[in-house]
């Protein structure tokens, strides 16, 4: 196993057990059970002309993203995103309010005010999580906005995405499962060249601990 | 400075909450009196959880926890939580720190969005009232379609839909190079059949004859009741004559064309004239006209198929 394939397991390791207590948290608010996981950790380097942000988002070719994004402050000032498929939030937003879900709900993409705030509710939950695992590692003190949320096509989004002045961004791949319905998203959150080597650092010491 | 706080707040139009770390209410705004009937000097100096019992809940209390420790802005929907305002209305809620030099205080904002609710869910049900009159008006359409190209009878296609299917056969058949075969078929003997055993037993024919047709042909294969007791199978890419013969002798051949009535038996039998794209024709019309006349041919010479 090489250097990088394990830090990238210790992330991933360490963001499963925040999204862990943000499950228990959306379950016992929902009343449902609720699992959430993070399959894959990866960090890009956006200066390198081979990557290809949609390949990390959770639509590969077309389709609305539903995104949340966290705006942090103090030691670091960046930006969090949480990006789910747009066409999948609908049944999600029914599920997490136990209302029944009728088809003729989910025939267009027009998303309710009830909607966003269930969206910001469940997003603030998770990226608090993620991001304060990540302010934790850095051993940084983050502060940060309440989420808001917008509905975009992926190529505004990526360009949005791509507009932004951090060479380096965290991606983690998220499952959330509520009843029978798995959704698959996508967590960006923005880092600097020095919160890079930092988080690096951390990680190489939990190795270091691991392995004593 | 205080006072002017206190009139701040008490002019914003909504409920505002801030509580000191060991959560004793430190201020509460008239909006949030007007929300809760409780009085801000009722309730300013008791726990948070004693002036608002319905908010004593286990993940509230966690979250709050995790405000005051990790400096989170927690947002409670509305939508999400009925229970955690004992109202009738509606209130989205949203809880942050405020730190001072000295002290850490906790702020509660509670925002009313009843009347936004209550307009979704009239929308909603706009929605829905439109989607259900939206399905009966296409379940209406679908049986007009099926009055205008299906026969009422036996189910299979009418002469209308019979001409818009030929003429796409025929000009497929054109663009790929194949052979496009038309069969002209009737009852044998119908006539006399329904002047002997009346309309009813005529009518149990023709649903037979169309039945067994449909079951005597190719999936790809189209039957159509092109009028009274005459049938036409449309029989795309075939491959020359013999597989027309096939079909022929599988519809003329098949043990069940009987129709049983009381005390007595019927075996159904057919004429049929076949004609062929390109070689009899190349429109619609024309082939008809010669399957027609191959089928006259048939009857007369008392055989199954003839070919023109």
């Amino acid at each position: 196993m090489n250097k990088s394939s394990i830090r990238y397991d210790i992330l991933k390791e360490v963001f499963n057990i925040s999204a862990g207590k943000a499950a228990n948290l959306l379950s016992e608010i929902t009343g449902k059970k609720i699992i959430l996981k993070i399959p894959d950790v990866t960090i890009l380097d956006r200066t390198k002309s081979n990557i290809e942000l949609t390949d990390y988002l959770p639509i590969k070719f077309s389709g609305a993203l539903m995104v949340s994004t966290i705006s942090f402050k103090e030691n670091l000032a960046g930006k969090a995103n949480l990006i789910f498929p747009a066409e999948k939030m609908k049944t999600f937003i029914q599920l997490c309010l136990n209302e029944e879900v009728y088809d003729e709900d989910n025939l267009s993409l027009d998303f309710t005010d009830i909607d966003f705030d269930v969206i910001r509710e469940i997003g603030n939950i998770i990226l608090n999580c993620i991001l304060g695992e990540t302010s934790n590692l850095l051993d940084i003190k983050l502060q940060y906005s309440l989420p808001e949320v917008k509905v975009y096509n992926q190529i505004t989004f990526t360009k949005a995405i791509y507009e932004k002045e951090y060479q380096h961004i965290l991606v983690l791949f998220i499952t959330f499962i509520i009843d029978n319905t798995e959704i698959e998203g996508t967590i960006i959150v923005d880092l600097a060249l020095q919160s890079l080597n930092e988080l690096l650092r951390k990680i190489d010491l939990i190795e270091a601990d691991t392995y004593v | 400075m205080y006072n002017c706080c206190c009139e701040v707040l008490n002019s914003v139009n909504e409920g505002i909450i801030i509580v000191k770390e060991n959560l004793e209410v430190y201020s509460w705004n008239s909006y949030m009196e007007y929300i809760t009937n409780i009085k801000g000097s009722s309730a300013i100096g008791n726990n948070l959880y004693t002036v608002l019992p319905s908010l004593n809940k286990n993940y509230f209390k966690k979250t709050v926890h995790n405000i005051l420790n990790d400096g989170y802005t927690m947002f409670f929907s509305a939508a999400m939580h009925r229970d955690l305002m004992d109202t009738e209305e509606n209130y989205n809620i949203k809880i942050s720190k405020i730190q001072d030099k000295n002290n850490t205080f906790m702020l509660l904002e509670f925002h009313n969005v009843t009347g936004q609710m209550a307009q979704i869910k009239q929308l909603k049900k706009y929605i829905k009232e439109l989607y259900n009159v939206n399905k009966e008006l296409k379940k209406k359409e679908k049986v007009i379609e099926n009055l205008a190209y299906y026969d009422q009878l036996t189910g299979i296609a009418n002469r209308t839909l019979f001409y818009i299917l030929a003429e796409k056969y025929l000009q497929n058949a054109k663009r790929n190079g194949s052979l496009l075969g038309i069969m002209f078929i009737d009852i044998d003997k119908f006539k006399s059949i329904n002047d002997t055993y009346g309309h009813q037993i005529g009518d149990k024919i023709i649903i037979k004859a169309a039945n067994i047709l449909k079951e005597a042909t190719r999936e790809s294969d189209i039957v159509v009741r092109y009028g009274g007791d005459e049938f036409i199978v449309i029989l795309p890419n075939i491959k020359d004559i013999s597989d027309c013969k096939i079909v022929a002798s599988k519809i003329n051949n098949r043990t069940g064309n009987i129709v049983y009535m009381k005390d007595k038996e019927i075996k159904l039998s057919f004429s049929m004239g076949i004609s062929i794209y390109p070689n009899d024709g190349d429109n619609i019309d024309k082939l008809i006209g010669k399957a027609d006349k191959a089928m006259y041919i048939a009857k007369r010479n008392d055989e199954d198929v003839h070919y023109y």
